[in-house]
């Protein structure tokens, strides 16, 4: 068990530390390693690297805030960056805003074309046209009955129809989807109640409002006009009688 | 909807549970809602109710 074998002569040198994966390289290897540039990688983020190394942070120090432009200032015609496209309008933030994000609402026409845009909206944010006051003429439609509103002298059909649907009245029927806001601002108190049950005091504060009501008491500036908006049968259904508090 | 709308007021008034008031809230906005959808398709000139006939004109 004892006996000496030839391998014993090895055991003379001085036990030998591998280097593993937290320890350094011997120092003669290290030259060998890292050849003449040891930090040739440069700057990691926590080291910010001067040749004078005067306005260097410490290790553990946020490098000096520099003034520097953003790219996209210079960089400003890259294709792939924001563009008008991007962009896209949102509607009008009020009190309805909840009722008037319905998913038809927020639809578009096309896929590069935005909401504002589209011809036909059904969203519920469309305001009467008043091309020109002193000339407006009332509107006139039926609903069980759809006819065109009158023609006002001396503008064109197609202006005259394009006009009414960039205000989002129907050219067919001359009516606006706006009297619905009044009917969503009900729903969206209703929807309210069962998680907000203190909610239904602002419902029972609602009032209902015919067609006409409606566009006298809103912001629409034909609403002082001599020959108010023509209400169509359908919407007559609302009188003053029920005008009362709703509960 | 007007007719609606104000029994169903009416009816909230009344009631005192909020559990109650929550679930007639809740038919309320579905008695509602397809009534006004035919209103805007009224409104837009359509012969149906369907919303999305009326988007794709």
């Amino acid at each position: 068990m004892d006996e000496v074998g030839p391998l014993a002569l090895f055991g003379c040198l001085p036990f030998i530390i591998t280097v593993r994966r937290d320890q350094a390289a011997p120092p003669s290897d290290r030259v060998l390693k890292g050849r003449l540039f040891p930090h040739r990688l440069g700057a990691r983020i926590d080291q910010k690297r001067n040749l004078a190394r005067i306005l260097d942070p410490g290790r553990h120090q946020a490098p000096p805030h520099q003034a520097k432009m953003p790219p996209a200032i210079f960089q400003d015609d890259h294709r792939h960056r924001l563009s008008w496209r991007n962009v896209k309008p949102w509607r009008e933030i009020w009190l309805f805003k909840i009722a008037k994000n319905l998913p038809q609402g927020v639809r578009r026409r096309g896929d590069h074309e935005t909401s504002t845009h589209c011809d036909v909206q059904i969203g519920m944010r469309s305001v009467p046209f008043n091309p020109d006051p002193p000339t407006l003429r009332p509107m006139k439609a039926t609903a069980a009955k759809p006819a065109r509103s009158e023609p006002e002298p001396g503008l064109d059909d197609e202006v005259r129809i394009a006009r009414l649907r960039a205000a989002n009245i129907n050219p067919h029927t001359g009516l606006a989807t706006d009297y619905l806001n009044h009917f969503n601002e009900a729903i969206m108190l209703l929807e309210m109640i069962p998680d907000i049950p203190e909610s239904v005091e602002d419902f029972l504060r609602w009032r209902p409002l015919s067609y006409a009501e409606h566009f006298t008491a809103s912001h629409f500036k034909a609403r002082d006009s001599p020959s108010p908006p023509t209400v169509p049968p359908t919407f007559t259904s609302a009188p003053s009688s029920t005008a009362s508090p709703a509960r | 909807m007007t007719s609606i709308l104000s029994a169903v007021g009416e009816a909230l008034g009344k009631a005192r549970e909020d559990k109650t008031r929550g679930r007639l809230a809740e038919q309320a906005i579905n008695w509602v809602k397809p009534l006004v959808m035919q209103a805007g398709a009224i409104i837009n000139g359509g012969v149906e109710s369907d919303i999305e006939y009326i988007m794709s004109r």
